[in-house]
């Protein structure tokens, strides 16, 4: 498929979704995150990474428009490389959300295929999170993402990429089945080997077994640094 | 309400006013066909005339600027390298492992399996050097005369710890050059 066709083709389902569905939980706001790695040997890298949500609106509170914190998410990984293109990971996660504060464990399996002008990347997570007061939550989770050079037959330090990616997470807690799926399409700017930064948009849906569905779209801001 | 403003200002003006470093390293760009030398225009309809719309990438690196035209041709990609002035560098074609002759891929496994402990190749391109007559009746006749061949091999391989290299072979499969290959970061990608 041409790169166009990809770039349509994640486009339409983030827009064909976000209208697909009318009476639902639905609010929108800003997501930057910050990622730093450090590589520690020529197979092992340490990541650290701050997630924070902001909502602006909420169809449930439609007469109040609000500016208020969500959530803020800090995690570490610890990755090793088993050969070029695959590698484990460990993380660990703390949650900082009004009475819902939690720890997680995450475990990781990344593999990166390589074609002429772009790269997949299947990303394989269970993981267990902890919150007080409520079951233990156990997910698996699988996010296949495309990075598509825009300028150029690769992708070179100063060019721009659409990276694209779809992820479902399928949980389970307290007996009660969960899934939850992702989409994300952004524009990312290739600065350097060690900076690279994306703007995006990050659209959300759960909620579709156990409770009312809800649907979570982001204005996501992504700066990446790596030494 | 000034957080507000703060992550409005973030968004709208990240592009431009983040005084990001850049590295300077190999870049190349697509340019236009009307953009590339007619000297390098005109070989390339001369010997491959049946390409309709080869793709042209203008490439900066130490060495200076070179030109690249990409096609798909006979269900193999080529990649024909010309200088800035349009003249012919060499001309590369991916091949799989069983289009190699087969004393030269054995000679070339016999070095991996010397140098390394474990290897997978990720892809190979014979490389066709000569005078752009040469390369032209190479093409169009089959003529091998002046035509020095080359096997550029990129693949995985594991000494201590596995990483990506590119090793050049001659036409015989006899070792010339390896130089371990800078892999792209993948942060954004696994995290």
């Amino acid at each position: 498929m041409k790169r166009g066709n990809w770039i349509l083709l994640f486009c339409f389902l983030i827009i064909g979704e976000a209208f697909s569905q009318s009476n639902q939980t639905f609010f929108t706001g800003l997501f930057p995150e910050v990622s730093i790695t450090k590589g520690i040997s020529p197979t092992q890298k340490i990541n650290f990474k701050i997630e924070n949500q902001e909502i602006i609106f909420d169809n449930r509170d439609i007469e109040n428009p609000q500016y208020s914190h969500y959530r803020t998410d800090i995690m570490g990984f610890f990755d090793q490389s088993l050969r070029p293109g695959i590698s484990v990971a460990l993380g660990v996660f703390h949650r900082f959300q009004e009475g819902e504060d939690g720890n997680r464990i995450i475990q990781q399996l990344a593999i990166l295929q390589k074609s002429r002008n772009l790269r997949i990347n299947h990303r394989f997570r269970t993981d267990q999170t902890f919150t007080r007061n409520e079951p233990l939550e156990l997910r698996f989770r699988y996010r296949l993402s495309l990075e598509i050079p825009l300028q150029g037959a690769e992708l070179d330090p100063g060019e721009f990429y659409f990276l694209g990616s779809a992820e479902s997470i399928f949980s389970q807690k307290g007996g009660d089945f969960e899934i939850e799926n992702r989409l994300v399409t952004s524009l990312g700017k290739f600065f350097s080997r060690k900076e690279r930064m994306e703007w995006g948009i990050d659209y959300r849906t759960d909620g579709y077994i156990q409770d009312g569905f809800r649907t979570r779209l982001w204005a996501k801001i992504s700066y990446f640094y790596n030494f | 309400m000034k957080k507000n403003v703060l992550y409005l200002l973030i968004f709208l003006f990240a592009g431009s006013s983040f005084s990001l470093a850049q590295e300077k390293i190999e870049r190349e760009v697509k340019v236009k066909p009307s953009e590339v030398p007619i000297s390098a225009r005109s070989w390339l309809k001369d010997s491959f005339e049946k390409v309709k719309k080869p793709k042209w990438f203008l490439e900066f690196s130490q060495e200076g600027k070179a030109y690249e035209a990409k096609f798909w041709w006979e269900e193999h990609y080529h990649s024909v390298k010309f200088d800035s002035l349009g003249n012919l560098k060499d001309v590369e074609i991916e091949i799989s492992a069983e289009e190699m002759p087969i004393e030269s891929w054995a000679n070339v496994q016999s070095y991996f399996k010397g140098e390394f402990v474990d290897y997978s190749v990720q892809k190979i391109q014979r490389q066709i050097i000569g005078s752009e007559s040469d390369v032209e009746d190479f093409f169009d006749e089959g003529e091998k005369e002046g035509i020095t061949l080359r096997y550029e091999i990129v693949f995985d391989g594991k000494k201590d710890n596995w990483q990506v290299w590119e090793a050049l072979f001659d036409e015989n499969g006899s070792f010339m050059t390896l130089i371990r290959v800078q892999t792209k970061p993948v942060d954004h990608l696994i995290f």
